[in-house]
């Protein structure tokens, strides 16, 4: 699916986030909470810069 | 009445037997029709000639009309017709010459005839006889009814439209003015093949596709499709326009492939009929519109062909993306892009009735009613279209049996490790046996497509490609176990949880939901595919 979750993970607002994850957490007892928010957001984060430097170091 | 299977009016009837019945010769019955009406060889032998002059002569005959709605032949009314080529006229689009490429009962012909009065010449090609004996007595009928229209010279050839050589029409009138018109059939490739029709195009892969797309949905495409891009191929250097009636599917794939055919056809406009009221069925359908000769363009106008109003909508290219609502879209392309999470397909068996099981009571049930004895190892919950409907998915009420790891993977092991689950599997094979796509051919024993390791991971958001809603489900494993998606639906699947649950809660978003609006088509058979 064409969508960019990275650039909307940057649109988003986090209190509406926490809010959305609060709600879920209640509706369906869940126990989730934003600590691993900002490795979702490395995840999401191309690498090909750091790739292209390292090459260019090399040379 | 009817004559060769054609409707005839009474009218045309009693000319053609006042007319006919002293001439004997074939060169002089033409002729003769010829002068009256222009309709060329309207006779192709003397047999024909003999017959209709036999019938026309006794008392009326009335035959059923036979329903040919399974050869995608929906005939265009003449109400229709008629205000088709009358919003071209307001237009002060006045054709010198007239094709209508499967012409049926020539619906669009005799509304031509009504509309335009600068026609010098019309082709009609139709390859069932009894609609080309109707589109000529049509005529007829026509020009009885009004004696003082010009009368072009008129051509309705009994052919299948793909043997028939319009290129000569286009050498030959080059210089003219052009309308091609006309409602070609609303059927697939496939459909038309199991009919053993010989109506079809040569036998290609015309649209490029690699492998398994060519062998699967991909590789079925509409008759109208093919018909259409014929014509904009055949005539996109003469000056005219190209009206045709074909499905809002047919319409968008010729706006998406014209970055590639990059056809000399501007000004494309699609205008929505209600296929309900005009042909009794539930097929979204428009007025496809386009300008020959003219610099390439990559975007359509869509208008409700009812109301005259200006376009409420536009889709086509925007730089090199493919859009529905070009306008909504340029407010949210940035969000336009890939993801490294991978979206797939789910899993895809072709055999329901005995791959998906239900329990009852700690038995699984097959959909023969058997209840069936398995091992719980291969397994799993399996969740349809129909099930993605709530944010968080608790509970499964369906199970289905994986019986590979990854596409192509043997089965044997099921054997030795799953001796129940090999028994049922094994007791079932003429079941799979009957599976009819070539995808199976080959495979090992029970295999299954769309599978991997993504399959197996324990998180997912899962998204219905059938249905309308933009709404995106976390599917959580149940005892332990992941569950699996049937290939009706789209997913991402995650190691960790809170991942999952990130992405679902941005793709519920409000600014996620505008975007695919923004990208996806309402009437498309899958809202969302993997690529969309």
């Amino acid at each position: 699916m064409r969508i960019d979750l990275l650039e909307l993970a940057k649109s988003i607002n986090k209190q509406g986030l926490k809010t959305e994850m609060n709600r879920l957490n209640e509706l369906y007892k869940l126990n989730l909470t934003l600590d691993l928010w900002d490795k979702f957001l490395n995840e999401l984060t191309p690498v090909t810069d750091g790739q292209i430097s390292m090459f260019a170091l090399s040379e | 009445m009817k004559v060769f299977e054609a409707n005839i009016s009474h009218q045309v009837a009693i000319f053609l037997n006042d007319s006919l019945k002293k001439i004997i010769s074939l060169e002089l019955a033409n002729q003769k029709i010829f002068d009256a009406f222009g309709i060329q060889c309207f006779f192709d032998n003397n047999e024909e000639l003999e017959t209709l002059k036999e019938v026309i002569s006794k008392t009326q005959i009335v035959v059923k009309e036979p329903d040919r709605a399974e050869y995608g032949d929906f005939q265009t009314n003449e109400v229709l017709a008629n205000k088709a080529t009358l919003h071209l006229s307001f237009r002060n689009i006045s054709p010198t010459v007239i094709v209508e490429p499967t012409c049926g009962k020539g619906a669009f012909i005799i509304a031509s005839l009504r509309n335009f009065q600068q026609i010098k010449k019309i082709f009609g090609v139709e390859i069932y006889k009894p609609y080309v004996w109707e589109t000529k007595f049509n005529i007829v009928n026509f020009f009885l009814e009004n004696p003082d229209g010009a009368k072009p010279e008129i051509s309705i050839k009994h052919c299948n439209v793909f043997d028939f050589d319009f290129k000569q029409i286009a050498k030959h009138y080059s210089t003219e003015n052009i309308l091609i018109i006309g409602n070609p059939p609303w059927v697939t490739n496939s459909k038309l093949g199991s009919l053993n029709s010989s109506n079809l195009p040569p036998k290609t892969n015309f649209k490029k596709h690699s492998g398994l797309d060519a062998m699967t949905g991909k590789g079925n495409f509409d008759i109208a499709e093919s018909i259409t891009l014929t014509m904009i191929e055949t005539f996109q250097k003469m000056s005219g326009n190209l009206l045709f009636l074909i499905k809002n599917s047919v319409i968008k794939n010729i706006v998406y492939d014209q970055t590639q055919n990059k056809y000399k056809i501007a000004s494309l406009e699609k205008q929505s009929i209600d296929s309900k009221k005009e042909f009794n069925v539930s097929v979204e359908a428009s007025l496809f519109y386009c300008e020959l000769n003219s610099v390439p363009e990559f975007d359509c106008q869509e208008f409700n062909f009812y109301d005259n109003k200006k376009s409420y909508q536009q889709f086509g290219w925007v730089n090199n993306k493919f859009v529905s609502k070009i306008d909504s879209y340029i407010h949210k392309k940035e969000f336009d892009g890939q993801c490294p999470f991978v979206w797939r397909q789910g899993l895809k068996h072709d055999c329901s009735t005995v791959m998906e099981l239900d329990k009852v009571n700690g038995h699984y049930i097959n959909g023969l009613q058997e209840e069936v004895q398995l091992e719980d190892d291969l397994v799993y919950g399996i969740l349809k279209s129909s099930d993605l409907k709530n944010t968080v998915i608790t509970q499964i009420r369906k199970f289905t049996i994986v019986t590979q790891k990854k596409v192509g993977q043997e089965t044997q092991y099921i054997k030795s490790g799953y001796p129940q689950t090999y028994k049922y599997l094994l007791d079932h094979l003429p079941d799979f046996d009957a599976r009819k796509s070539t995808i199976y051919n080959n495979k090992p024993l029970f295999s299954i497509f769309g599978i991997g390791d993504y399959s197996f991971k324990p998180f997912k958001v899962a998204i219905s490609g059938l249905y309308k809603t933009f709404h995106f489900t976390l599917v959580l494993p149940q005892d332990n176990k992941p569950v699996m998606l049937d290939d009706t639906c789209y997913f991402i699947g995650f190691e960790k949880v809170e991942f999952a649950v990130y992405s679902l809660i941005l793709l519920n978003s409000d600014t996620a939901k505008q975007f695919l609006q923004s990208v996806t088509f309402s009437d498309a058979k899958r809202t969302f595919t993997k690529d969309i």
